[in-house]
């Protein structure tokens, strides 16, 4: 979605008075075909994360950011779920120490603003006021502006690496057919129109 | 195998092992001669490849891409140079075991640029001398295709072409109607058993090394025939510092590091091939000083290092209005299934020469590329990104640079390697023709594009790049020893047992892919050496 800059501000003061909204609906599709859990089951997942750059807040912040980017819907779970925030302290904990630095400073931003306009961290906020904060700080989204536009881009670039690499992101929502053995490939099976 | 041959004086040295060598190796220990091949890098094994490995099976979610270690990444430069990379891998087999396998005949204008465009220099052979030669490298490796009776695209020796999908037929409609050709791909890919080795198995993985061998490779399909003659040696983690000659100036050894033990010794030979692509040969013959050849071995000419060329590239990502939001299928099979030949052949109506070609499909279709590119976020940007995943066509665009003096490769003394060891120096900027060119082949995509009825085009990339793995051209081949390296056999004008065999021979580069025509060219100098080695003139195949 693309809201325009004045209504952002405007929909942010409106929501300043309401109530938290009911979550949204998690996604209920089934497990994966069984020949798309063919791979190995990696050692992440065997034991949980440790995290080496984010701390448990700033996780409990990235959690919520990536759901507000990609969030669970009826077909398929949302970032969270994907544990894209595990993927993102991997990435950012080998990054450069400015890359690193605007991780955390984007953070900070997005809960400086939650609090500001709703007194509670980002977390917390409803699944509304989160949009209407990201929006704020997404601004054009873009690479080379503020602070808070550079955050945006690099933290939605990294979402949606990490949850379209997840097995999430690749089974259950692109519902991705493929890297499988054929033994002949079928070609479109479409008859011309003349 | 032997496993050192300090002692011996072999009748033939190949230095690199990626298509150029390997062939050249099979070819010289078929017919008779010892060769020993030399690789800076090591033999890879099975469990290097993760084939069919998924993202999430590794931290970062990327694939770790064997044969390219960061002291080799890090040790080249580019001084004022516009957007080109130069990958140079480290591993037996070269290229050959991480390409795409396209597999493209020149046509016969390509080799007589100077007499039909008027530009850069006719090469010292034709079409029709270097025809027999392809069809011998077809059959020897295996190229799917269908025959199409383009005088842009001489038809070949092929194996059952790949089948279209959807994304391919719909563009292939839209090309109809523009008089554009549109037609199936060729790549050294099989299409059946062929030579003891299985078909593909459409896992869409090709550029990440292929677990069956369906895809020609050095390794699987040269290396074992070599051996079977029993004149063939590899030696595996041997980088060359410099080839020594003797008071005459004929090459004589070459001395090599082994990048495990860090032992230097010297590898004598009668004769000496020089094939680790454009960028390594040129590094390695610069670097090959001595009072008999004060500027780099072969270079009386000065002409080493320079004329380096490769295609400008443009990448394109579009999304079929017909296939947004329908059910997934699978589309891996072999990654590009079509091509677009050179079609613009009104030289009177373009400001530029030169022409350029379509490869569709070779991103894969797994990762969803639409999402960097789409706005916003949330419900509505997740389902775009959904929707859109099925109507994906991707298209690369290769065009031709014309090969000029000044884009070359130099080595710098003061930079030496992790061996002490100079590292090649690239100085490359594209001409004015090339970007003529380079816009001309965006305003022919849009048109494509558009008259396929694509809903979202995303054109990556603001200025022109370069060379997509195709580079070419700094030790050409030509008549004349003042203004060229090596004559019509790849053979050093100034150093007689000395052969510079892969694309560094290349007069000029048309838009099509090298790697058939490097193969062709080895072949050929394999005969060359063969014949000469018996005081046989007139090589023939």
């Amino acid at each position: 979605m693309q809201l325009e800059g004045t209504s952002r501000r405007a929909l942010l003061k409106r929501l300043a008075g309401t109530a938290a909204s009911a979550a949204l609906p998690v996604g209920q599709n089934p497990p994966p075909e069984s020949h798309h859990s063919s791979a190995p089951v990696t050692k992440q997942e065997a034991a949980p994360h440790q995290y080496r750059c984010f701390d448990p807040e700033e996780v409990r912040t990235l959690d919520a950011l990536g759901e507000t980017i990609i969030p669970s819907d009826e077909h398929s779970p949302g970032a969270k779920a994907a544990g894209v925030s595990e993927y993102l302290d991997i990435l950012i904990a080998d990054a450069a120490p400015d890359t690193k630095s605007l991780w955390k400073q984007g953070i900070a931003a997005a809960n400086e603003l939650a609090a500001n306009s709703f007194g509670e961290p980002y977390a917390d906020c409803s699944p509304e006021r989160q949009v209407a904060i990201l929006s704020e700080l997404a601004g054009s989204e873009d690479p080379h502006g503020t602070m808070q536009e550079r955050f945006f881009h690099a933290l939605k670039r990294a979402t949606i690496d990490g949850y379209y690499t997840s097995r999430i992101g690749i089974h259950q929502d692109l519902q991705y057919q493929g890297n499988e053995a054929m033994r002949d490939f079928p070609g479109c099976q479409h008859t011309e129109a003349s | 195998m032997r496993q050192d041959g300090t002692s011996e004086i072999y009748d033939v040295c190949v230095i690199g092992s990626g298509p150029a060598g390997g062939v050249l190796s099979k070819e010289l220990a078929e017919s008779g001669a010892k060769v020993v091949l030399l690789d800076a890098g090591r033999q890879l094994a099975y469990k290097d490849f993760h084939f069919h490995a998924w993202p999430y099976d590794f931290p970062k979610r990327v694939k770790p891409s064997p044969g390219y270690p960061k002291e080799v990444v890090e040790s080249i430069h580019y001084e004022d140079s516009d957007a080109v990379t130069i990958d140079r891998i480290r591993a037996v087999g070269g290229r050959s075991i991480h390409w795409n396998a396209g597999c493209f005949r020149f046509a016969e204008w390509d080799f007589r640029e100077r007499s039909v465009a008027g530009v850069e220099e006719d090469w010292p052979i034709t079409y029709q001398e270097i025809a027999p030669y392809y069809s011998y490298v077809e059959k020897m490796i295996g190229v799917c295709g269908s025959r199409d009776g383009l005088a842009v695209l001489p038809d070949g020796e092929f194996l059952p072409p790949l089948k279209m999908r959807c994304s391919d037929r719909i563009v292939k409609r839209a090309c109809d109607k523009l008089g554009i050709p549109f037609i199936v791909t060729r790549k050294a890919l099989l299409t059946k058993p062929y030579d003891n080795r299985p078909p593909c198995h459409y896992c869409g993985h090709c550029m990440e090394g292929c677990d069956v061998h369906a895809i020609f490779s050095v390794p699987a399909s040269m290396l074992p025939k070599a051996r079977k003659t029993g004149n063939f040696t590899l030696l595996e983690n041997q980088m060359a510092r410099e080839i020594l000659v003797d008071q005459e100036g004929r090459a004589r050894a070459v001395s090599v590091i082994d990048t495990v033990t860090r032992q230097e010794r010297e590898i004598r030979a009668r004769r000496f091939a020089v094939c680790c692509a454009s960028v390594e040969s040129a590094r390695l013959l610069l670097n090959s000083r001595s009072p008999q050849h004060p500027n780099g071995l072969a270079n009386s000419s000065g002409m080493v290092g320079r004329n380096l060329t490769g295609h400008v590239v443009a990448q394109f990502l579009s999304y079929l209005d017909e296939l947004i939001g329908t059910k997934p299928v699978n589309n891996d099979g072999a990654l590009d299934h079509t091509y677009i030949p050179r079609f613009n052949m009104d030289r009177k109506n373009q400001p530029y020469v030169g022409g350029f070609q379509f490869q569709n499909q070779f991103y894969g279709f797994r990762y969803p590329y639409q999402a960097r590119y789409l706005k916003g976020f949330g419900a509505d940007f997740k389902k775009q990104v959904r929707d859109l995943q099925p109507a994906f066509f991707q298209t690369g665009v290769f065009g031709k640079v014309l090969a000029r003096p000044d884009n070359r490769v130099t080595v710098d003394r003061n930079r030496p390697d992790a061996y002490g060891i100079p590292t090649p120096v690239v100085h490359f900027r594209f001409g004015e023709n090339d970007i003529a060119l380079w816009k001309d082949m965006k305003v022919k995509t849009q048109e494509i594009l558009h008259a396929a009825k694509a809903r979202m085009v995303v054109d990556t990339a603001a200025a022109p790049t370069g060379f997509a793995s195709h580079e070419v051209g700094t030790a050409r081949m030509g008549n004349d020893p003042k203004t060229s390296v090596l004559n019509r056999f790849c053979q050093s004008h100034d150093v007689k047992n000395l052969y510079v065999v892969d694309g560094s021979c290349f007069v000029t580069f048309p838009e099509k892919n090298p790697t058939l025509t490097i193969m062709a060219l080895a072949v050929r100098a394999a005969r060359q050496m063969r014949d000469e080695s018996k005081g046989l003139s007139n090589s023939q195949l």
